[in-house]
């Protein structure tokens, strides 16, 4: 009788245990998508709509980020925009992390390799940020933004590299804005033609 | 210290009292009646002086990171290094 008593008390241990198990795990960016409820429309409008006002309005442009992540924290755009609010009020650490996500949930697109090696290019991570740029140019070879940042990081930091030059004429020829223009032009005097 | 982290390490207190007094000659000197012709005024001031010191640890055994020690305080007072910015792109 003892024993049938322990065993009961056994089984029902464990159960309370699993269930607590699966009510705490927090979901991360490799969860199965059914697990969690997701509402991708909507975070497409809210994440739109946040980066929006990120320029004009940063608490509320946080708000609707936010939002739009609860509303399916796997869609990467939201995360992308939120780390760009966040390193536009140096929040270099909280930045990364949101690239971190946006770079694992939309691998093919290039923006957030870009911002962040932009975020740990001000945060001195020379290296790293090198790498970063580099990774957005195996996405998408010709992206400008990405050109621009390693040149302009790789000239910064004294870096001898045999690409440079092939990147200040991309970025002479094709950057639609003349201080980028002007400055390739500047720098590409200085290498052989 | 971590890297990155700001102390403060030491303050110098400076704290002043002044008393000045003008009057009529003669006048001003008069018991009771004399404060019509005179003016007395008090100040005092505190200035504190606190030195701040941020660790920035140099990584690179060629000191290239020195390069950027000041990038961001720079940013940040709006001084303009000569080279173009690249921004952070948003996606919509």
């Amino acid at each position: 009788m003892s024993t049938w008593v322990v065993g009961l008390w056994g089984v029902a241990a464990l159960a309370t245990s699993l269930a607590s198990c699966k009510s705490t795990a927090p979901p991360g960016p490799y969860s199965t998508p059914a697990a969690v409820s997701r509402s991708t429309v909507e975070a497409e409008a809210l994440s739109r709509e946040g980066a929006d006002l990120v320029e004009k309005d940063s608490a509320r442009a946080e708000t609707l980020l936010c939002q739009a992540l609860t509303k399916d924290l796997f869609y990467g755009p939201a995360h992308n925009n939120l780390g760009v609010l966040y390193l536009k009020q140096d929040k270099l650490y909280e930045a990364a992390n949101e690239f971190e996500w946006a770079r694992k949930l939309i691998p093919g697109h290039p923006d957030p390799r870009v911002n962040l090696a932009i975020t740990l290019e001000r945060a001195g991570k020379i290296e790293e940020a090198l790498a970063s740029y580099g990774a957005a140019l195996e996405v998408f070879p010709d992206y400008l933004p990405a050109i621009e940042g390693i040149a302009s990081l790789t000239a910064r930091a004294g870096k001898k590299d045999e690409r440079l030059a092939g990147w200040l004429d991309s970025i002479a020829m094709r950057s639609e804005e003349p201080a980028w223009r002007t400055w390739a032009c500047s720098h590409r005097a200085k290498f052989p033609p | 210290m971590p890297d990155g982290y700001t102390v403060v390490v030491g303050g110098l207190e400076v704290e002043s009292k002044s008393k000045a007094t003008s009057e009529v000659p003669l006048l001003g000197r008069i018991p009771l009646l004399g404060a019509l012709f005179s003016d007395q005024s008090r100040s005092e001031s505190k200035t504190r002086f606190f030195v701040f010191i941020r660790t920035s640890v140099m990584r690179s055994a060629t000191f290239e990171d020195l390069r950027f020690a000041s990038t961001q305080d720079l940013a940040a007072a709006k001084v303009e290094d000569g080279w173009p910015r690249l921004e952070p792109r948003l996606i919509r």
